[in-house]
């Protein structure tokens, strides 16, 4: 029998060895049945928890990993699409070409660019804007190198401005390669196409991992429910029984025993033995008494409490005479279970 | 006196009639040699292939869609089945589809050689060809959600019109827009080298 038993429930001191009270201490603050149900479904609690967090870490680790690669991939295709501009606007440059520079920047324009600008001879030959989208000044970059940065405008958002050196047309080259300035493109790619997409993706993956989190509480739940209804011996060792001395307490059951023999008690009876002997030896007082006995009536009051006291002492001294002191009475303060009567390898 | 005047009056009012309604007949616009339509067509199948990169290279799948309806109303015009109306976008009430039925004709306004005319024939039929698969493709990518797949269908397209504008590489090449731009001594003007 003793193996059945709760240890962490007739301790003086209940949350001592709780795994879960250390875990949070401000678990057990809360109100008695919600404590009360924490300590009958530990293990669902523990696993839950456990599973909780796992799947966030998951989640996070996810969407961090995959917010990167989004980024890099948006990046590089961003990088090579003003490449492939340049590669299609380099002989209307070189011609200046001006009506179908503008005309091909128009179709960029149209999409996720915000600004087209194509320089040569340190002037600009186009300088196409995205109405209310650009609002920096751009001039002529003095001396241009390929590079990509993402800059954040100060009205929201932020874009990738890109730049990319065109060579000399082949005249120039001949003619003045040293003095001859080389032209450019430069293209800026809006980020909120990608930053839209990214906010999806969040979304999606804390969706993912609360959905996941559900179905394997759910499932955990059921599991052991399944184990406590098939008597499973080993679910015995979380089975809410409480012995306190020659007491003993079956939450599950809701049955009392002592010496081995069955005390009939009816709900509220029980109730006030299950609350007693969930922390043997505490003085508990009428007002927690009635809180838990009586949850959901306003009327009951001290009467009731001493009156039920009463009737289970009754009930127990059918049994044995002496018992009907395992409840003493503490004046002023309330009612305790006796611990002296406790088992004290169990106290 | 009268009666012998009358038909010379006759005569000077009619005439006075037909110069005045000759006048007001607008002037008719020329038409475009054959050349001119040959380095225009070339000119929009390059702005095509153009366009066709963009889409391959687009930073998301908007973008590329945005560049495959670019190119399926540049294919189209502005009467295809396919045609969506852009915004801000100029585009030619003629597709490149619907000035490939007309290249036959154009061919047949200008006098060539036998041979030359059959190799004509050919390169027409292959762009004709090649056209409608680029299309496909590009409707195809248009469909998809998803960016790297529309990307390949992109590059089919991509494929299919370098293919119908045939840059001769040294290597085995099926006639295209190039051959037709040769056999009219055109490549120069087309920007290519012969």
């Amino acid at each position: 029998m003793r193996s059945r038993t709760n240890r962490w429930r007739v301790n003086g001191s209940s949350t001592l060895n709780d795994p879960l009270a250390a875990v949070l201490p401000g678990l057990y603050s809360c109100s008695v049945p919600v404590q009360r149900w924490l300590r009958r479904n530990r293990t669902l609690v523990i696993l839950a928890a456990i599973v909780v967090s796992l799947s966030a870490i998951g989640a996070t680790l996810f969407t961090h990993n995959y917010l990167v690669l989004l980024h890099n991939a948006f990046q590089n295709r961003s990088l090579a699409y003003a490449h492939a501009f340049a590669a299609a606007a380099q002989p209307w440059a070189d011609r200046s070409d001006v009506g179908m520079l503008r005309s091909a920047s128009q179709l960029l324009l149209a999409g996720s660019a915000i600004y087209v600008q194509i320089a040569r001879e340190g002037e600009f030959l186009i300088d196409e804007r995205n109405a209310g989208k650009t609002e920096s000044e751009l001039g002529v970059v003095a001396d241009p190198v390929s590079s990509v940065r993402r800059v954040s405008r100060t009205t929201g958002g932020s874009h990738l401005d890109i730049v990319i050196p065109l060579p000399l047309p082949e005249d120039a080259e001949r003619a003045s390669a040293d003095t001859a300035e080389p032209g450019y493109i430069r293209i800026g790619i809006d980020c909120a196409g990608i930053a839209a997409q990214a906010n999806g993706t969040i979304v999606i993956a804390s969706g993912g991992a609360i959905g996941f989190d559900l179905v394997m509480v759910l499932v955990l739940f059921l599991a052991l429910r399944g184990r406590r209804r098939d008597g499973d011996p080993s679910t015995f060792r979380e089975a809410p029984v409480v012995a306190a001395g020659p007491l003993e307490v079956d939450l599950y059951r809701k049955s009392v025993r002592l010496e081995g023999r069955s005390v009939h008690l009816t709900p509220k009876q029980f109730a006030l033995v299950e609350l007693l002997s969930s922390e043997p030896g505490r003085v508990f007082s009428e007002r927690e008494i009635l809180a838990a006995a009586w949850p959901d009536s306003p009327y009951a009051d001290a009467k009731d409490v001493k009156q039920y006291v009463y009737l289970v002492r009754q009930r127990l001294s059918e049994i044995d005479t002496n018992a009907r002191r395992l409840i003493v009475t503490v004046p002023g303060f309330g009612y305790r279970l006796a611990v002296e009567d406790v088992d004290p390898e169990l106290t | 006196m009268r009666r012998q005047r009358r038909p010379v009056i006759v005569a000077l009012a009619f005439l006075t009639i037909l110069s005045g309604v000759t006048h007001a007949l607008p002037v008719r616009a020329q038409e475009p040699s054959v050349e001119e339509r040959l380095i225009a067509f070339s000119g929009r199948l390059k702005l095509s292939l153009s366009i066709a990169s963009f889409a391959i290279y687009a930073p998301t799948i908007g973008d590329l869609h945005l560049h495959a309806q670019q190119l399926v109303n540049l294919l189209e015009g502005t009467r295809g089945p396919h045609y969506v109306r852009l915004a801000e976008a100029q585009e030619a009430e003629r597709g490149l589809r619907s000035d490939m039925g007309d290249l036959l004709k154009w061919f047949g306004e200008v006098p060539l050689e036998p041979e030359a005319r059959v190799r004509m024939a050919a390169a027409t039929r292959n762009m004709a060809a090649y056209l409608e698969y680029a299309l496909n493709s590009a409707l195809f990518a248009l469909k998809s959600r998803r960016l790297e797949p529309a990307a390949q269908e992109m590059l089919k397209t991509h494929a299919f019109l370098a293919a119908a504008y045939e840059r001769p590489s040294g290597v085995s090449s099926v006639p295209g827009l190039w051959t037709v731009l040769y056999l009219f001594e055109l490549v120069d003007a087309a920007g290519e080298k012969p």
